[in-house]
C-alpha cells in the first residue's frame, strides 16, 4: 500500500508583492513610446520627402519662373512642353537604353556572387569584403581608371593587351561611336562598383532560406544545382530581388558621374551624354552669362 | 527649357513627375513579368 504525502517536498515560494507602483499613464504606454522613438523621423520624412513630392507634383500645373511658388495655372502645358523637349527625350531614350543593360546585368551578377560566396566553407569573410570593397570608390575615380588606364583605346591598355594576345586588332572604345563600344565601358564601371553592395544583400537573404527545405527537396528528388536553384532558392529570393531591382532602376536614371567623366572629351560630334539633360542646361546658362559678361 | 535663362521650375517638376511614373511603370511591369514581390500565400 502506498500513502503520498506532502511531507519533504519543497513548496513553491510565494510570489513577491513588487513594492514599486505600476507605471501609469502615458509613460507606460506602448503608443506613447511607439511615437517618441519614430515621431521625430516621420517629421522629417514629412518635411523633406512627401511634402517635396506632391508640392513637384502641385507645381508640375502651374507656371513658376524663378520661383518654388505656384504663379499661373497653366493645366497640362509643362507636360506638352516637356515632352516635346528634343534634350528631355533623347535623354529618357538613353538612360532608359542604360537602364535595360545595367539592371539586369547587376542582378545577375550580384545573385551569381552570392551564390560563390554562400558556399564558400573557407575565407567567407575575405571573398565578401573583396568584392564589397568597390562600393566604397567613387564613381569619379573608378570611371577615369576605365577611361585612362583599362580601355583607353592604346595598344597599352589592358584592355587592348588582352585582345592583341588573340590577334584582335585595337579597340578605339572612346573615341568611336561605331560600333558603340562605350556603352560596354559605361555599364562595365557601373557593374564593378555597384555588385558588391547588392550581393551583400542577396547573402542576406540566401542565409535566411530554410535548409528544411533543400532537405524536403533531396527527399522528393530534386537533384542539387539547378532544380534546386530554380525551385527553391529563386522563389525565395523573391522579395529581395524586387528591392534590388527597383534600387537598381532608380540609380540607373540618376547615373551621371560615369556618363561625364568618360565621355565629357568624346571627339566624335554628338555623344550620348549630350543627353545628360541636366549637365547641357548648366552649361547653356553658363555660356549665356559668359557672353553676356563679355558683351557688357 | 526648364533651367537656364528663363528657368520655369514648373517644366522641370513635370519631368520630375514623367520620370518617376517611368521608374514605376518599369518596376510593376517588370514585377508582372518575372513574378517578384507576389506573396507566397498567392502562388
Amino acid at each position: 500500500m502506498s500513502t503520498t504525502t506532502t511531507r519533504g517536498v519543497a513548496q513553491p515560494a510565494p510570489a513577491k508583492v513588487s513594492k514599486t507602483r505600476p507605471r501609469r499613464g502615458l509613460r507606460a504606454s506602448s503608443t506613447f513610446n511607439f511615437w517618441l522613438f519614430t515621431g521625430p523621423f516621420l517629421i522629417g520624412l514629412v518635411i523633406f520627402v512627401f511634402v517635396p513630392i506632391g508640392w513637384s507634383i502641385w507645381l508640375s500645373f502651374f507656371e513658376a519662373r524663378f520661383t518654388v511658388t505656384p504663379s499661373e495655372f497653366v493645366g497640362l502645358e509643362n507636360y506638352k512642353q516637356i515632352l516635346s523637349d528634343q534634350d528631355f527625350l533623347n535623354s529618357l531614350v538613353t538612360f532608359t537604353v542604360f537602364a535595360a543593360f545595367i539592371v539586369p546585368a547587376t542582378w545577375a551578377m550580384s545573385l551569381g556572387l552570392a551564390l560563390l560566396v554562400n558556399r564558400l566553407t573557407f575565407m567567407r569573410a575575405f571573398f565578401r569584403s573583396v568584392f564589397f570593397l568597390p562600393t566604397a570608390v567613387s564613381y569619379v575615380a573608378a570611371a577615369l581608371i576605365w577611361k585612362m588606364s583599362i580601355f583607353n583605346g592604346v595598344r597599352f591598355g589592358l584592355a587592348n593587351t588582352v585582345l592583341s594576345w588573340f590577334g584582335i586588332e585595337n579597340i578605339a572604345w572612346l573615341a568611336n561611336p561605331d560600333p558603340p563600344w562605350y556603352w560596354l565601358v559605361i555599364v562595365t564601371v557601373r557593374l564593378w562598383l555597384q555588385s558588391g553592395f547588392y550581393m551583400i544583400l542577396f547573402i542576406a537573404a540566401l542565409q535566411n532560406i530554410p535548409r528544411e527545405l533543400y532537405e524536403a527537396a533531396a527527399i522528393d528528388g530534386a537533384k542539387p544545382g539547378w532544380q534546386t536553384f530554380r525551385y527553391i532558392t529563386l522563389p525565395q529570393l523573391r522579395a529581395t530581388s524586387t528591392a534590388v531591382i527597383l534600387l537598381l532602376l532608380v540609380a540607373a536614371y540618376q547615373a551621371f558621374d560615369e556618363f561625364f567623366n568618360l565621355l565629357s572629351k568624346a571627339t566624335w560630334g554628338q555623344p550620348p551624354w549630350s543627353s545628360c539633360t541636366r549637365w547641357r542646361w548648366a552649361r547653356t546658362r553658363t555660356t549665356a552669362w559668359a557672353a553676356r559678361a563679355r558683351s557688357s | 527649357m526648364a533651367l537656364g535663362e528663363n528657368q520655369n521650375y514648373g517644366v522641370g517638376s513635370a519631368g520630375a513627375v514623367v520620370l518617376t511614373l517611368l521608374i514605376c511603370i518599369v518596376t510593376l511591369f517588370q514585377g508582372k513579368l518575372m513574378g517578384f514581390g507576389r506573396g507566397e500565400e498567392s502562388k
